[in-house]
């Protein structure tokens, strides 16, 4: 649990907040016409390569979150390995069954793999459009679709910070 | 002039060998900053900020600043102090070698600074970034808030805010505890708007407008008290030494509680309101019809849904009083000769350079705490902000110049300026502004200023009512200190005319002198005239700053409330005829209206 929790912080702080959520700002003030520089090249170096590497590594946080934080953990370590085998038979599963059912952790997986496929469709969607109009900047279009990936951005992160408010016992 | 910021960062601070710091270039194009940081990276961006809101500087806070796969990166708490110290001249450290020296509006400090090695995996993730240890994510052992406790133990008055994207709720009472002013969530989506308004309300901003000129930190702070008093419209009151710009204060008061909207501002003597007439001047007349009685629009009402600045309110008689804090508790008021009180909205900025709270000084407590309620601003002296000298200097100099045309464009050199920054100017920047201007009237033809051409404190004696002792003032000064000091400074200087006696022995000196001495005498009652006209100017809604009128002026300077409008006439066009030349503002408009009233010549 714990490395699964500082994978999941580290993609939220280092990657998430700090490069994905201020490449969109920053790319939201190059297509408003407030900042002068290339935008093809700025989004490449600001999102497509930081997208590159959070997506598949958000992946394996969904699709392992439900093994590694689960109650189940706390019988392979001190106190509770010592139950004896007959409780171990049952308990573990069904201790697991009920924080599952309680925190609807399928769902949050489920949700949180949705945004990502999201952000997914969106960020080469958005390379195509900036390669259609080089150079362009002052476009309401392309302001709108930062804006949009932006929004987006900010749900994922939210729900990366969702987990540490859910009680997991 | 853009704010000089500084944030402490390690993620925005490093500079990354042969790369570039992409975070960096983000963070400046979101919040519009100009990178003034002047290091490789600052060199290496590729954006351009239009239109920036500040001149960022950036510092890892951290050693080395270029890290690279296998250093190992700490934390930097003296280096970091160094840096906030290159941005933070006191005022005993002043060296008129650094009269520019641009000076933090404020500090942005991040919470979290990662140390340990960087390896290969850290460095791929984030160029330069170390692999961090558990204690550097802490919330009680941030390094940011060791950094916070250490700025503000050194640096008091310097304002920090917290820039980070870790949680508030973790350090909210730490970071209020160790002295920063607030927190703005870096990934907060409305984080330059945040940014933008903690700049406005706490930072130390020089007044872009440049009507106050400097950069020391007595002034910025009053600017900042002054900023954050004009947002509301609870009156203000200024606390200020003669020549310390109240009434400039009274005007960025009110400019920036107007950025909105156009507001009437109304500015007026409280000395001139004697018992008999301050009714009908506050409250205006209600005109009547039948009686032939003239209507006529008080001060009050003139300002309304704006700002009344009432000078030298400490020379307000009972009566005045009383009436001014009638007004203040009912929001009402009733003209002279009405019937029906109408409602006024009017943010009262009052001006004094007496202690309203010595019970000697007879000022009614209950009004002093209802022109306080937005509080008060007190002006520094120009001595306790020294550091601005060379700035005023400068712009007196070439405001002078502007004035004589073909005149050299002329510098100061370091003797003289040291000699300017030394003084003690008791009658602050009015006294120092006629000290450069009486230098360039008497050498027009030089290229240099030198302590030669000034004359400071050189034995012109005028008595000043404000602390009621003799006090040296430099040539020039005499119309400000009469002006200001108001009927004793009158009575004095009247007295020590009648006393002056030429010596017989000097009497070569004074030869084919008379022409100039009647030239200068006639100057000193047109400055009198001046006064008086300022004092009686007529307020209307149409005309908010006041229409001059002659004739009330001259029966308040004669004391003849019978004098004709005609005599009156008659006696502007004698006084002002020997210098109609020269006859600038109210006074050639006064010239021009006995003109018009009496066009012949006088017998």
């Amino acid at each position: 649990m714990p490395e699964w929790n500082e994978l999941r912080a580290r993609l939220n702080h280092d990657l998430v907040k700090n490069r994905l959520l201020p490449g969109t700002a920053r790319m939201i003030r190059i297509v408003s016409g407030s900042v002068l520089a290339d935008p093809l090249e700025t989004f490449d170096c600001t999102i497509a390569t930081v997208w590159k590497e959070t997506s598949p590594s958000l992946q394996v946080l969904f699709d392992t979150c439900e093994s590694a934080l689960s109650p189940r953990n706390y019988f392979l370590v001190e106190p509770l390995v010592h139950c004896p085998p007959s409780t171990m038979e049952w308990l573990p599963d069904i201790i697991h069954e009920l924080w599952v059912e309680r925190h609807d952790i399928p769902g949050w997986c489920n949700n949180g793999k949705l945004l990502v496929a999201e952000i997914d469709t969106a960020v080469p969607n958005a390379r195509n459009l900036l390669e259609l109009h080089p150079g362009e900047t002052q476009s309401a279009d392309l302001v709108e679709l930062f804006l949009d990936l932006q929004k987006r951005t900010t749900n994922l992160s939210a729900h990366l910070s969702m987990i540490e408010r859910k009680s997991l016992l | 002039m853009l704010p000089h910021i500084l944030i402490l960062d390690d993620l925005f601070g490093r500079v990354v060998s042969g790369g570039q710091n992409v975070d960096r270039q983000n963070l400046c194009a979101n919040f519009l900053w100009h990178d003034a940081t002047g290091d490789a990276e600052a060199k290496a961006s590729t954006q351009k900020i239009l239109k920036p809101t500040a001149n960022a500087v950036f510092f890892r806070a951290q050693t080395p600043v270029a890290a690279r796969v296998g250093d190992v990166v700490e934390n930097d708490l003296q280096g970091a102090l160094n840096v906030v110290r290159r941005g933070w001249v006191s005022e005993s450290d002043f060296d008129s070698s650094t009269t520019t020296h641009p000076r933090w509006a404020m500090v942005f400090l991040d919470l979290c600074f990662y140390t340990g090695q960087v390896t290969e995996e850290s460095d791929r993730q984030t160029p330069g970034m170390p692999e961090g240890k558990m204690s550097d994510d802490r919330s009680d052992t941030y390094f940011g808030l060791t950094l916070l406790d250490a700025i503000h133990k050194a640096f008091p008055e310097l304002p920090v805010f917290i820039l980070s994207s870790k949680p508030r709720h973790e350090v909210s009472l730490e970071f209020s505890r160790r002295g920063a002013l607030g927190f703005i969530a870096r990934d907060d989506l409305s984080a330059p708007d945040l940014i933008e308004r903690a700049l406005w309300h706490h930072g130390l901003l020089a007044d872009t407008k440049g009507e106050f000129v400097g950069n020391s930190l007595p002034l910025l702070l009053a600017l900042r008290e002054a900023r954050r008093a004009g947002s509301h419209r609870e009156n203000v009151l200024i606390k200020g030494a003669r020549g310390t710009g109240k009434e400039l204060m009274a005007h960025y008061l009110h400019q920036v509680a107007s950025s909105d909207r156009e507001r009437p501002f109304v500015s007026v003597n409280s000395a001139v309101f004697t018992p008999n007439l301050f009714a009908s001047e506050l409250f205006g007349i209600q005109p009547r019809t039948a009686t032939g009685v003239e209507g006529k629009i008080g001060l009050i009402a003139a300002a309304s849904g704006g700002d009344l600045f009432l000078d030298e309110i400490a020379d307000m008689s009972p009566e005045v009083q009383a009436a001014v804090l009638r007004v203040l508790q009912e929001r009402m008021l009733t003209p002279v000769g009405g019937r029906q009180p109408i409602s006024v909205d009017v943010r009262f900025l009052s001006a004094t350079n007496v202690e309203l709270d010595d019970p000697g000084v007879g000022f009614r407590a209950d009004l002093l705490d209802r022109l306080r309620t937005g509080g008060t601003i007190s002006l520094p002296r120009l001595r306790d902000r020294r550091s601005d000298i060379p700035l005023l200097v400068e712009q007196f100099v070439r405001e002078a110049e502007a004035q004589r045309p073909g005149s050299h464009v002329r510098q100061i050199t370091r003797d003289a300026m040291m000699q300017l920054i030394n003084h003690e100017w008791p009658g602050n920047i009015r006294e120092l502004r006629s000290v450069i201007f009486d230098a360039i009237n008497r050498h027009t033809d030089v290229e240099f200023l030198v302590p030669a051409h000034l004359r400071i404190g050189n034995g012109n004696k005028v008595i000043s009512t404000t602390n009621q002792q003799e006090e040296k003032l430099a040539p020039g000064t005499e119309q400000s200190a009469a002006s200001e000091n108001g009927e004793e400074v009158l009575n004095n200087f009247l007295r020590l005319e009648n006393s002056v006696l030429f010596d017989q022995g000097e009497a070569v000196h004074w030869a084919g002198r008379l022409d100039e001495l009647q030239r200068s005498h006639t100057k000193l009652l047109a400055r009198y005239l001046q006064a008086a006209l300022a004092a009686t100017r007529r307020i209307t809604p149409e005309n908010l700053s006041g229409r001059v009128q002659i004739h009330p002026a001259i029966k308040l300077i004669t004391g003849d409330a019978s004098i004709s409008a005609s005599k009156a006439a008659d006696l502007v066009k004698r006084l002002l005829a020997p210098i109609e030349s020269e006859l600038e503002g109210d006074l050639r408009e006064a010239y021009q209206i006995a003109l018009r009233l009496r066009p012949k010549k006088p017998k």
